[in-house]
């Protein structure tokens, strides 16, 4: 300390490290999240008025302690008082447990930050000779380091007081030495190096681990969960460390990174250590906030030792500590991660060093933390209190991210880790420790695995003749006007099955089909299984070229088609044509095979990621396992009507042809094509009282939305989907419009025999839906990296293993190794299935799907490879690399060299299954690649779809209101609703601004922190609807456009509808003003429709002067908003008001409509379209223009249907009141514009406005129709003529 | 096991370790086995530990 010091500045600005927990409170300023606290816990007798004095000397001569800070235009400054009087309560009588209420109750207050003091202590003495010291400091002017610095020299003072001695001098550094110093930090040559370092380190920005699979917000309090590593644990964990070069901190760091690993099924983990920051720096002698938190990055091998994980460790830390000034924001700002909302570490591990050691004038203290600052994520505190206890583990979790029982899971499993660690050779790989508990462990793999049921020898095919046999003058199939027996059925495919044996099918051999959804499909596909061979279907809408490669690939003994050309002519597969084939020669009986149950049943392809489509080989075994358990969960009778719809191609294929047959119950076939028409679909369903069919979740969804889905309610008893992940709001959908229907969700790959799992959805549940529990003879593992079992909730890969999984890959070894491959936990020398998705168990044994592990893709219920994809495009001449990926549930193909793209996407069509053909196909020059030289797929540029404008439209007024309101706090233009606020330029600051303006715009709760998680428009109006469902807040008869701005408000009344919605483009364009739009009354509820357009406009008028008491006003309308804004300025005028501006846009005066004749609803269905800025064109119905509605991205199209309905109303009450209503006169100009393209109702004039208005009517032209008016192009041309007027006005 | 990191079945980053077994059981079904990992009862190394390709090379040689 140097005599400069004297002229002490009142004010400083914050250092950076302040500014980041300024920022964390100005969040949310309410939050006591930013409170630190400890108890110390003091065993001897202690005088609490010399304790008083000893917290106020130390006080006067901690700076930080005397500080309020403060926002200024210049940003946030720290305000250093003289003089703070310590707060203090004493409670000379408490117990123990009256303290740890009060503490706790106090650590649930906020501090005012500027206010101050941003401090408190407490003094509770517990027992005779027992006390405790609370104190709670925030955040931004102390850490943990800070703490050790006040306690020691509290307890100095309090020793020497009580002695009746001076304590000896002591000085602090002061706080404008940190300030200094961090200025000086920042401006060096070692910030610049530091920043270099960090920006090398993770410029390839690593995903942040997440043990709850999520980020979120952090909250206001934390869950904590302590425990305490046994002594004998503690013991071996140090010795461990001392083996291993390290210290027990390191130790537990690599353990904590092994769990995380795991934990979230990454091999690259990211862990949070705080740091103390002061190494060498004056900061050693300031109590204050300097700590820091610094992104430790490990590699966690399965295949690597826990002594190599250890080594990486400390040689990791001696890294981080050589860069540990640089801040933790600003790295994720040097990434980029900070506009994505994106964290850099997982968990935190902060070893608290700290153990004070002090005492009291002799009575020892011990120091326990109670809490160490806002928590993120989670956050695992250690401490050495070297209390004999072992170390003291505290888990802290963020309560929006996990429950008391997960954390508690977390930190059982990390202490039973630890003991493990500690008891087992660290040169052992890694992949011999679970992190599962035992008791997880045998509950994943055995428990929820009990499905065994024996089951008798049987075949897919044999039930069914045994089937024929029993119910031989049953319906078997029906297929347009076609009806079959089984008797007929059996006769049939038992001919050709004894024509297909001649040509050499038998067991063991392989039999393609190709022949399009018919009768003659299910009689072909019978009789190759009745001939004992498997059947490939081949879908005769494939290309050429890739029915020639399979034919090539599974060298079937021939192929059954309907017609001779079929298949590709030169394969020398020996065709049999059905049309014209006479079997009457062979006996109808069944045929002899030689057939077991591990005879393959059939073979399907599937998308291969190495560009060949692979052959499955299922047994009948699998099948006949999979069909039984069907039968046995959801019982079919005879009186069932299974609906076949699915191409044979596809394996779900192979219940909807088969388990009806061995059940008795009728096969109802659709039209070839018809699974893709749902209205074609419910009428088949309900025509043939179809009782079970199979949806994909998409098409599924795009039943439902049929206006014809809801009218099989009646027939239908049960519907499976499976294919892709079925969405909740899809089940939610499904109970409304067939609400006695049962859901069931299924899932499977083809080479698990169709289905594994299984789950019954119920209209009650929430979240996502599971894949469910294993079917009959079937185990799920999910594993994670070391193949070890992960806990339930712990993400992983999904393995199968049982009766069901295929034989492999037809003529593919080196596959079959990589995907069955051997099973550690199942019976001995058995095979497991990688699945390649990624799932985790529910705690009560049901599955959930996640996602994939590798570059698989569904689309529509489809599984591609986009591996085949990118081979097939890397074929072609011309190209010299290519990559695809799905945009918007669309395939897009990237390529490099010289190929034109069309051309491309031509010649992939000529090769691939039209599913797996790319939408769009993008040339680039190169590719872009990650720092470490990997191509990075999101930086690939978003294609332009064929039909696609530019930007999308606003899907709701909101939307719209807040891109205008980003464009107006960023100062940009050309702002989309999905661009993200931090990568317009937004900073800190500007953020504050944001949130302050949306807040006064829509009187929305919203925290800066709601912004970095939702930082577009789109999704901050999404986030708001969330908060106060648009139907709240959106309808009501005052919609503030924009509350806030300078000048007078504009009133803009809503047309025939009854919505002002449409005026947010308006409100949008006239930048800074105050915009209100007016609503028809009864948008919501049932309140009446008002009688007379004058009583409407009288009760506008009265809501227009609770917004703005007195005029001028300024109104604007649009059609019947036209007619209203007049009679509403009239009626201002008329009880003494100033009207400055009446805009009628395209309205004209009901005189011109009295001949008319008042619409029906028909017309108000095209009024709601019009609403929408559509022309009706082919609607009939309402569900019609719903769905046009939807198609375009509407927001209205998201109104429920009790307002859609109210709309219906709404309209004809309009067009009945504008006829009856008579117009008083406007005493002032009118400004118009006309949609002037030719209109049919050529009648309308606005010079009929004449004898209503004293003044001019200056009129604009725009080259659209009315409907057309409010859209963007003619919107701009209305609001510059508009801004300019108001200009006037406001002058 | 996400996408961008290679899993037990996978080829590593380092494409000449030695990290790769083939397995065989009593019916003569091969199964690629990270070296890493204890060999499942009921199976047996027939190959390795090789690198992963060498593996895939031996399962593929040995096609019947």
């Amino acid at each position: 300390m140097t005599a400069a010091v004297e002229a002490i500045p009142a004010v400083l600005p914050l250092t950076a490290a302040q500014s980041g927990m300024w920022f964390a409170q100005a969040l949310d300023p309410l939050s006591p999240a930013q409170n630190t606290a400890e108890c110390l816990e003091i065993d001897g007798p202690l005088d609490a008025a010399l304790f008083a004095e000893a917290l106020r000397r130390v006080t006067a001569e901690a700076e930080a302690l005397r500080v309020r800070v403060e926002d200024t235009p210049d940003g946030p400054r720290q305000h250093l008082a003289d003089h703070v009087e310590p707060p203090l309560t004493v409670r000379e009588r408490a117990t123990p447990a009256e303290a740890e209420a009060w503490m706790r109750a106090d650590l649930a207050e906020p501090f005012d930050l500027a206010a101050g003091p941003l401090f408190r202590h407490a003094l509770f003495r517990v027992g005779t000779d027992r006390w405790l010291w609370y104190q709670r400091i925030h955040h931004l002017v102390m850490d943990g380091y800070g703490y050790s610095l006040l306690v020691r020299r509290t307890a100095e003072v309090y020793t020497a007081l009580a002695r009746g001695e001076e304590p000896a001098p002591r000085s602090f550094g002061t706080l404008a030495e940190l300030v200094e110093d961090d200025a000086a930090y920042r401006s060096s040559p070692a910030f610049a190096a530091d920043r270099a370092h960090w920006s090398e380190r993770f410029g390839d920005r690593p995903e942040a681990p997440r043990l709850a699979g999520r980020g979120a917000l952090p909250s206001r309090t934390f869950l904590r969960r302590t425990a305490h590593l046994s002594p004998e644990t503690t013991e071996r964990l140090k010795d461990l460390a001392g083996r291993l070069r390290a210290t027990w901190p390191d130790v537990l760091i690599a353990a904590q990174a092994l769990y995380t690993a795991r934990a979230t099924a990454r091999t690259d983990v990211v862990l949070g250590l705080p740091m103390m920051g002061r190494m060498g720096s004056v900061a050693l002698r300031v109590p204050g906030m300097v700590m820091n938190v610094l992104p430790l990055r490990l590699t966690v091998d399965p295949g690597a030792t826990f002594a190599e994980l250890v080594r990486q460790v400390v040689l990791g830390i001696r890294e981080v500590r050589r860069h540990q000034r640089y801040r933790y924001e600003d790295i994720r700002r040097d990434l980029g991660l900070l506009g994505e909302s994106r964290a850099l570490v997982g968990p935190l591990v902060n070893v608290m060093p700290f153990d004070y050691g002090v005492d009291f004038a002799g009575a020892p203290a011990r120091a326990r933390n109670l809490s160490a600052g806002p928590v993120d994520d989670l956050t695992v505190n250690i401490y050495d209190r070297a209390d004999g206890r072992g170390l003291r583990i505290d888990h802290d979790g963020n309560p929006a991210l996990y429950e008391g029982t997960g954390l508690a899971a977390h930190q059982e499993r990390f202490l039973h880790l630890v003991d493990r660690l500690t008891g087992t050779d660290p040169h052992a790989p890694l992949a011999v420790h679970p992190v599962a508990t035992p008791a997880e462990r045998d509950l994943v793999t055995e428990e929820f695995n009990r499905t065994g049921r024996a089951l008798p020898p049987t075949t897919l095919v044999g039930p069914i003749e045994s089937r024929a046999a029993r119910t031989p003058d049953a319906t078997a199939l029906v297929f347009r006007d076609t009806a079959l027996t089984y008797a007929e059925l059996n006769a049939r495919a038992n001919r050709l099955a004894r024509h297909l044996q001649s040509l050499g099918a038998r067991p063991g051999t392989v039999v393609a089909v190709s022949v399009p959804r018919s009768v003659e499909l299910v009689v072909a596909l019978l009789a190759v299984l009745k001939a004992g061979a498997a059947y490939l279907p081949l879908d005769p809408e494939y290309p050429a070229q890739r029915l020639a490669y399979m034919l090539g690939d599974a060298a079937p003994v021939c192929a059954v088609t309907d017609r001779a050309d079929r298949l590709p002519a030169d394969t020398g597969t020996e065709v049999v044509v059905l049309d014209g084939l006479d079997t009457s020669g062979y006996a109808w009986t069944d045929p002899a095979r030689a057939l077991t149950p591990a005879h393959p049943a059939y073979v399907i392809y599937t998308s291969g990621s190495t560009g060949r489509p692979k052959g499955v080989v299922v047994p009948h075994r699998a099948i006949d396992n999979r069909l039984r358990w069907m039968q046995a969960e959801y019982g079919l009778t005879p009186d069932d009507r299974v609906l076949q719809k699915t191409p044979s191609s596809f394996d779900v294929s192979v219940w909807e042809f088969f388990w009806p047959l061995r059940e008795g119950a009728a096969l109802v076939v659709a039209e070839p094509g018809g699974h893709k028409d749902p209205a074609y679909l419910a009428r088949l369903i309900r025509e043939r009282a179809v009782t079970t069919c199979h949806f994909v979740p998409s098409m599924l969804q795009v039943f439902l939305g049929a206006p014809e889905a809801a009218g099989c309610a009646d027939v239908l008893r049960r519907v499976f989907c499976s294919g892709e992940a079925l969405p909740r709001e899809t089940a939610h959908a499904f109970a409304r419009a067939l609400p006695d229907v049962e859901l069931h969700n299924l899932y499977g790959p083809t080479e698990a025999a169709v289905d594994v799992t299984y789950h019954a959805c119920d209209p009650a549940d929430a979240g996502p839906v599971p894949i469910g529990r294993p079917v009959w003879n079937t185990r799920l593992y999910v594993l994670d990296a070391a193949l070890q079992p992960c806990p339930p909730g712990v993400p992983g890969e999904l393995y199968l293993a049982g009766a069901q999984l295929a034989d492999g890959y037809l003529g593919r070894p080196e596959l079959n190794a990589a995907r069955f491959v051997a099973d550690p936990f199942g019976p001995a020398g058995t095979r497991m299935y990688r699945t390649g998705d990624l799932a985790r168990w529910t705690a009560d044994g049901e599955v959930e799907y996640l996602g994939r592990t590798d570059h698989q893709v569904k689309l529509r219920g489809q599984r591609i490879e986009l591996g085949e994809i990118e081979a097939a495009l890397a074929a072609l001449p011309e190209v010299d690399a290519a990559c695809a990926l799905v945009r918007e549930d669309r395939l897009v193909g990237y390529v490099t060299g010289g190929a034109d793209p069309a051309g491309v996407r031509a010649a992939l069509a000529r090769e691939l299954p039209e599913h797996m053909v790319p939408a769009a196909v993008v040339a680039l020059d190169a590719f872009p690649l990650s720092p470490n030289g990997k191509l990075d797929r999101r930086a690939l540029p978003a294609p332009v779809f064929a039909g696609a404008s530019g930007a999308r439209p606003f899907s709701s007024a909101r939307e719209e209101a807040l891109t205008g309101l980003f464009a107006e706090v960023l100062g940009a233009e050309g702002i989309g609703p999905d661009d993200a606020f931090f990568d317009l330029g937004g900073t800190s600051l500007l953020a504050v601004r944001l949130v302050g303006r949306v807040r006064e715009a829509f009187g929305a709760e919203l925290t800066i922190g709601s912004l970095f998680e939702a930082p577009t428009p789109a999704a901050l109006a999404a986030r708001l609807d969330a908060a106060a469902p648009a139907s709240d807040d959106a309808l009501g008869v005052v919609l503030p456009l924009r509350a806030d701005g300078e000048g007078l408000p504009l009133f803009v009344i809503h047309p025939a509808g009854g919505l002002a919605w449409c005026y947010a483009g308006l409100a949008a364009r006239l930048a800074g003003r105050p915009v209100y739009g007016l609503q028809a009354r009864g948008l919501t509820g049932d309140e009446e429709l008002p009688r007379t357009l004058r009583e409407e406009a009288e009760d506008y008028a009265a809501r227009i002067r609770e917004v703005q008491p007195h005029g001028p006003y300024r109104l604007v309308g649009w059609s019947v908003g036209g007619v209203l804004a007049h009679t509403v300025a009239v009626l201002l005028q008329e009880a003494g008001e100033r009207v400055e501006l009446l805009a009628l846009l395209d309205a004209f005066p009901s005189g011109q409509w009295r001949e008319r004749p008042a619409p029906e609803e028909g017309d108000a269905l095209t009024a709601v379209l019009r609403m929408a800025g559509f022309d009706r064109t082919g609607e009939r119905t309402r569900e019609d223009v719903l769905a046009t509605l939807r198609a375009a991205g509407s927001p209205l199209a998201g109104l429920t249907d009790r307002t859609l309905s109210r709309i219906v109303d709404i309209v004809p009450n309009h067009a009945r009141m504008m006829r009856a209503h008579e117009h008083r006169v406007y005493d002032g100009d009118v400004l118009f514009f006309t949609a002037a393209a030719p209109r049919a109702e050529d009648w309308l004039t606005r010079d009929a406005w004449r004898p209503y208005v004293t003044g001019r009517i200056d009129n604009l032209d725009l080259d659209c129709t009315h409907p057309q008016l409010m859209r963007d192009r003619y919107l701009d041309d209305i609001a510059a003529v508009l801004t300019a007027r108001l200009k006037e006005l406001d002058a | 096991m996400s996408a961008d990191t290679a899993g037990p079945f996978d080829a590593p980053s380092d494409e000449d370790a030695d990290g790769h077994l083939v397995l065989e059981n009593a019916g003569g079904l091969r199964s690629l086995w990270p070296a890493w990992r204890a060999v499942p009862a009921g199976w047996t190394a027939r190959f390795g530990p090789a690198p992963h390709a060498a593996c895939l090379r031996v399962v593929e040689a040995d096609r019947g």
